[in-house]
């Protein structure tokens, strides 16, 4: 009877954490759509005054150099974070060689973006004298997002390794 | 399965070098902080502490990393207890840094007897934070795979 009642407790701990888990998977989902929405919103904050107050030509086009690696990656990014959250919140296993695939796409789609916007910038520093007040930010967030890439490379290799342990259960079951 | 742990441990390697590395650049960054707001005026002292706090942070952040993953470079699987343990730290120093530069910089600008102006939160590490819990979930999964897959053999 004890027994019987200590698994119960077991199982009822494990559907609550389960519980948590997709509702946290379903918190990501949303968020990720408010960052790439964020993100788009900054860049357009900054290129509309920058348009509107007749800045010059090359000011402008050297912004939309720097700021369109970084958008396009980290909106690629959260694209792929929505499509790894909308996966785990059905409650399956986080280890599948599909979300492996995301998490490593989206950690190259980062990498790219941050290694591009690394070698742009000095180019864009010696050609516009305007995008230096701006381009301290270009350089913290380029290395941000090679940071963020390498951090999620790392976690896609365990994925993987996850992956062949999730095939080795269910081939064993 | 053989060349995956393989892989898994120079990649866990390779980690551990680069946390390693960026920890000694988050303490180069905290002491140099440090030096500077001992010689600055009180309103750029206030805002070094608060670099200093987050260098410190980094730091542990970092060490905990490098420490997390020679464990797995060792132990040959990530999925163990102790990254677990490790995890949960990193979660937490994420959430912790997210108010703990602008705790030190206002109790600096009180301590000095300056105006203490608002309180702003760094929204980003927050959310790391949670990402990491959200990881550590997945871990915890890995576990108790790990533990199965160790049984069977």
């Amino acid at each position: 009877m004890s027994k019987t009642k200590t698994v119960d407790l077991v199982e009822r701990s494990l559907e609550k954490d389960k519980k948590d888990f997709i509702t946290m998977c379903k918190v990501f989902q949303a968020a990720c759509i408010v960052f790439a929405v964020c993100a788009a919103a900054l860049v357009a904050i900054v290129l509309v005054p920058l348009i509107l107050m007749g800045a010059d030509m090359l000011a402008t086009v050297v912004f939309i150099i720097n700021a369109l690696p970084l958008l396009l990656g980290f909106v690629t990014a959260c694209n792929f974070g929505w499509k790894i959250f909308g996966t785990l919140k059905n409650g399956e296993s986080p280890f599948r060689y599909d979300i492996a695939d995301k998490v490593k796409g989206a950690a190259f789609a980062l990498l790219g973006s941050g290694f591009i916007g690394i070698i742009i910038q000095p180019v864009s520093y010696t050609v516009s004298e305007h995008f230096s007040d701006i381009g301290h930010y270009f350089s913290f967030a380029s290395f941000g997002c090679c940071v963020m890439g390498a951090g999620l490379g790392v976690a896609a290799y365990i994925m993987n390794y996850g992956c062949k342990l999730q095939q080795e259960s269910d081939e064993t079951l | 399965m053989k060349t995956a742990t393989q892989k898994m441990k120079e990649t866990a390697v390779a980690a551990a070098v680069v946390s390693s590395i960026l920890a000694l650049l988050s303490l180069i960054t905290a002491i140099s902080q440090l030096a500077e707001a001992l010689g600055a005026s009180s309103t750029d002292a206030a805002a070094s502490f608060g670099n200093t706090t987050d260098g410190v942070l980094t730091c542990c952040m970092m060490v905990i990393s490098a420490v997390m993953f020679a464990d797995m470079a060792k132990s040959a699987t990530p999925f163990t207890q102790k990254s677990v343990f490790f995890m949960r730290g990193i979660a937490a120093i994420l959430m912790l840094s997210s108010v703990a530069a602008p705790l030190t910089r206002m109790l600096a600008l009180s301590l000095m007897g300056e105006a203490v102006s608002g309180f702003s939160t760094n929204r980003g590490m927050l959310f790391l934070g949670a990402i990491m819990l959200l990881l550590v979930q997945i871990f915890s999964y890995g576990r108790l795979l790990q533990q199965e897959s160790d049984e069977t053999l």
